[in-house]
């Protein structure tokens, strides 16, 4: 490898030393979260950022109406102040040039400007002519795709809505996600988040990432390894790349994508055989553990070793130290639900989890990639609106608009998520009326008939909640440009027209807010007004008003969540824990290894998220030079591609042009790149062709299959 | 009087047939149930649909599926996910008849998909 510093490598590496100064403490620190500088008048304002479940909270300091600079709130426990590159980049994204400001609707001639009440209207007249032509079976012909919401009360508002219109068919963003996860541990466990909270960490003996790499996914975070280590709690990592993260862990563990359910069998197999875990717990407090000793049974140390490519002495070693930990916890990257196998793996990791009973008690535990959801939105939805039956799934609603069944779709998540977003593009223009809401001019136009322009977080007033289950606040900082206007506000506006009885009656999130926390038990102490004062955000639930927050494991009195309070190693509505290679792998019985003998995994980094807004932020485009693929020399030269230079990433499904860098901070045989790529980007360090339009419609039960497919790279000439 | 006694054992014999027939059908209800619809087994027996393998669609008692039968359901429930009812069978084709055996030998339970974000 060349010993030359590249500009790539040289940008990464200011990147990363912008990111860990971000991370690590306030841009400013002169000016901190609560001290004034002499001679300057700012107003300051609460806010959030609502990109990733860290959820940093900052102030904004306002001055002429507009926010000149925003610092991460020092106060807030779990990020001690601390922001990332892309939080910031909402002070450029608010007045970005490239930005959509009013509303327009799709006719023969083009895209047409109309008025925010015009749009509205004519999402009612659809809504409502849809009802006529259908009656009580409209619910078959409407459907929203929900986004990673601005904020709770836009997706209350949202729902209601959806509600009333006769709509029951909201897809959760975590289908292309990590839904996996949260199901799994939901249906096993009782609760679909993490089993405790972050700073737990520093109570642990070992601590295991999981295929969670911290410091680029949730930078901030990355102070909870640093005090970990502190503390002298073992890190280990699992990942097949070297990564920002790998900076902070003690060891790390190189595992072919996608077979971590086969390293957990593993571990479950042998502590079984060996009689090694720990028996009383198990039979007071699981049933079905025989069920488990079957499905672990086939997974010797030689099987793990050839399904995962980690040496018999490396998983030795890591099962040693599993087993000697007395306080283990284990971080669930949001990876593991992004192969087919993903059930089958985390069913394993928790099950290795309850064997030794490393799920309750202090240091010990789950955590995850997603947001502590306190729960709630259901209760409330039905009780403005009355129950209703459960909606369909993505995979259903995708069959349901390829028969041209679905009138009306709110496309408020970028369909460029989904695997085959090409085929599902085609199949979206089936709709017969597509509202999309977003805010730069992105693949989504191509398939929507009416756009209506949102608010960035400074531009609203609401809640939110973050990965510790704690809601946190923010006011509106700055007017939007043009017609933009919130969620809350557009779903309110149209559910008004539609039933305007029933609609509640709220002219601010703050209303709406208040009216949730009176209405559901557990949210009564959860008030604005508490909201506001605390830095960082309130953990729920809290029933009494003045109520403490409840940090730590949820399970407070010994039991799982389950209707018997018990852990069920068999889960009936699945079947047995059968771990297999992700679908399409080149290892997989659909695999072919011949022609795709390598395999593909793609990921977040740290200076962009998702598909979409952040690849509109020129300040953050600077830290990309386009779309590139991490691939192992060794790798490289068998495909006869070189560093530096331009070459195909193909799978059976399609090919993107990408640039080859090689490094051996990924193992030998896979191939990376970046998820955050579109195609109508401004700047060309951002621009690229979706990388989902190369890859299939794979699904587990659950979630779909974003990685773990073999690919092939090609070179360009010849 | 010949007759009414003649009558009143018509009666007799036809109210001791009614109670009879009443009798049976709480006691012994297959008897009284279409002889083509298997007995309801006890629920954690039942075969999960939404976890059943083929062989183990192909093996319920009565031959109520064929192996291709049990291999498009296996195709259709990968397709959707999961089945939300047996109603999601109709997409195979299979008749009210067919689905009405298959309810007393299984269950269908899903996992919804969960989201906290």
């Amino acid at each position: 490898m060349s010993s030359k510093v590249s500009r790539r490598t040289f940008m990464k590496a200011g990147a990363a030393a912008v990111g860990a100064l971000t991370c690590l403490r306030p841009l400013s620190p002169a000016l901190g979260a609560n001290s004034a500088t002499p001679g300057i008048d700012y107003e300051r304002v609460h806010g959030y950022c609502p990109f990733c479940q860290t959820r940093c909270t900052f102030t904004a300091f306002k001055k002429n109406g507009k926010a000149e600079f925003l610092v991460g709130k020092d106060g807030n426990r779990w990020t001690a102040g601390g922001m990332c590159p892309k939080g910031m980049s909402f002070l450029e994204l608010a007045d970005s040039p490239h930005r959509l400001t009013r509303p327009m609707l799709k006719t023969a001639s083009g895209w047409q400007n109309i008025s925010y009440d015009e749009a509205i209207a004519l999402t009612v007249e659809k809504l409502q002519e849809a009802r006529r032509r259908h009656g009580n079976e409209i619910a078959r012909h409407l459907a929203l795709t929900a986004p990673l919401w601005d904020c709770r009360e836009s997706e209350l508002a949202a729902l209601i809505t959806m509600r009333f219109a006769g709509c029951i068919n909201i897809m959760p963003p975590g289908e292309v996600c990590i839904s996996t996860a949260s199901s799994t541990l939901n249906t096993l466990l009782g609760s679909g988040n993490s089993t405790t909270t972050v700073d737990e960490v520093e109570n642990a003996e070992l601590l295991v990432l999981w295929g969670a790499n911290i410091s680029e996914t949730y930078p901030p975070y990355t102070r909870w390894l640093e005090k970990a280590k502190a503390k002298g709690v073992r890190i280990i990592l699992l990942d097949c790349r070297r990564t920002r993260t790998s900076n902070f862990v003690d060891r790390q563990l190189r595992i072919a994508p996608g077979t971590d359910g086969a390293l957990a069998l593993g571990f479950v197999n042998q502590i079984i055989q060996d009689g090694s875990y720990d028996k009383a717990y198990v039979a007071e407090n699981t049933n079905n553990f025989n069920a488990l000793v079957k499905d672990a049974s086939p997974w010797t140390l030689a099987q793990v070793a050839a399904a995962t490519d980690l040496a018999e002495e490396d998983i030795i070693r890591f099962y040693r130290e599993l087993m000697n930990s007395r306080r283990t916890m284990m971080w669930l990257g949001g990876s593991l639900s992004r192969y087919s196998n993903g059930m089958a793996t985390v069913r394993a990791i928790i099950a290795m989890q309850v064997l030794c009973n490393q799920i309750m008690g202090s240091g010990k535990g789950l955590l995850t990639m997603e947001s502590g959801k306190p729960e709630g939105e259901k209760e409330f939805v039905d009780h403005i609106c009355g129950r209703a039956p459960a909606g369909v799934n993505f995979r259903r609603l995708r069959i349901a608009m390829d028969r041209n069944e679905i009138d009306v779709l709110f496309l408020n998540s970028s369909y460029r998520r989904y695997p085959d977003c090409d085929g599902l593009k085609e199949t979206l223009k089936k709709v017969n009326f597509v509202i999309h809401r977003g805010f730069f001019k992105t693949e989504e136009l191509e398939v929507a008939h009416l756009f209506v322009p949102a608010t960035f977080t400074l531009e609203s007033q609401g809640s939110h909640y973050g990965a510790e289950k704690q809601v946190v606040w923010r006011d509106k900082c700055q007017n939007a440009p043009g017609d933009c206007v919130p969620d809350w506000q557009f779903y309110r506006d149209i559910g008004r027209r539609l039933e305007p009885e029933k609609y509640p009656r709220f002219e601010t999130p703050s209303e709406l807010a208040t009216l949730f926390s009176n209405t559901l038990p557990d949210w009564k102490g959860i008030t604005v007004d508490r909201l506001r004062k605390s830095p960082s955000g309130l953990v729920g639930p809290i029933p009494a008003i003045n109520g403490p927050e409840l940090l730590g494991c949820i399970f407070r009195d010994g039991k799982f969540r389950t209707p018997d309070g018990k852990f069920d190693f068999l889960l009936k509505a699945v079947g047995p824990i059968i771990w297999t290679p992700p679908k399409g792998a080149p290892k997989d019985k659909d695999g072919d290894p011949k022609n795709f003998p390598l395999t593909f995994i793609q990921g977040k980094i740290l200076t962009q998220w998702q598909q979409t807004i952040t690849n509109f932020a020129a300040s953050l485009a600077q830290f990309s030079n386009g779309r590139y693929v991490q691939v192992h020399p060794e790798t490289a030269s068998q495909c006869g591609v070189k560093h530096g230079e331009t070459a195909y990433l193909v799978t059976a499904f399609g090919k993107v042009e990408a640039r080859i860098e090689a490094s051996e901070d990924i193992t030998p045989g896979v191939v990376f790149t970046p998820s955050h790529f579109l195609g109508t980007s401004p700047y060309p360090a951002t621009n690229s062709p979706p990388i989902n339009s190369i890859l299939p419609n794979y699904w587990d039960r659950i979630s779909a299959q974003f990685n773990g497919l073999g690919c092939m790279l090609q070179p360009m000439k010849g | 009087m010949r007759g009414v006694y003649n009558l009143m054992s018509v009666a007799g014999i036809c109210l001791l047939s009614a109670v009879c027939f009443v009798t049976l059908s709480f006691v012994t209800p297959s008897l009284a149930a279409d002889p083509a619809v298997p007995p309801a087994q006890e629920a954690a027996e039942r075969l999960e649909l939404n976890a059943a393998t083929v062989d183990q669609l192909t093996a319920l008692p009565g031959g109520i599926l064929t192996k291709e039968d049990a291999m498009k359901m296996v195709t259709l429930r990968e397709q959707l996910g999961n089945f939300q009812a047996y109603e999601d069978l109709k997409e195979l084709g299979f008749s009210d008849e067919k689905i009405d055996k298959l309810r007393p030998l299984t269950t269908v339970n899903y996992m919804a998909t969960d989201c906290n974000c």
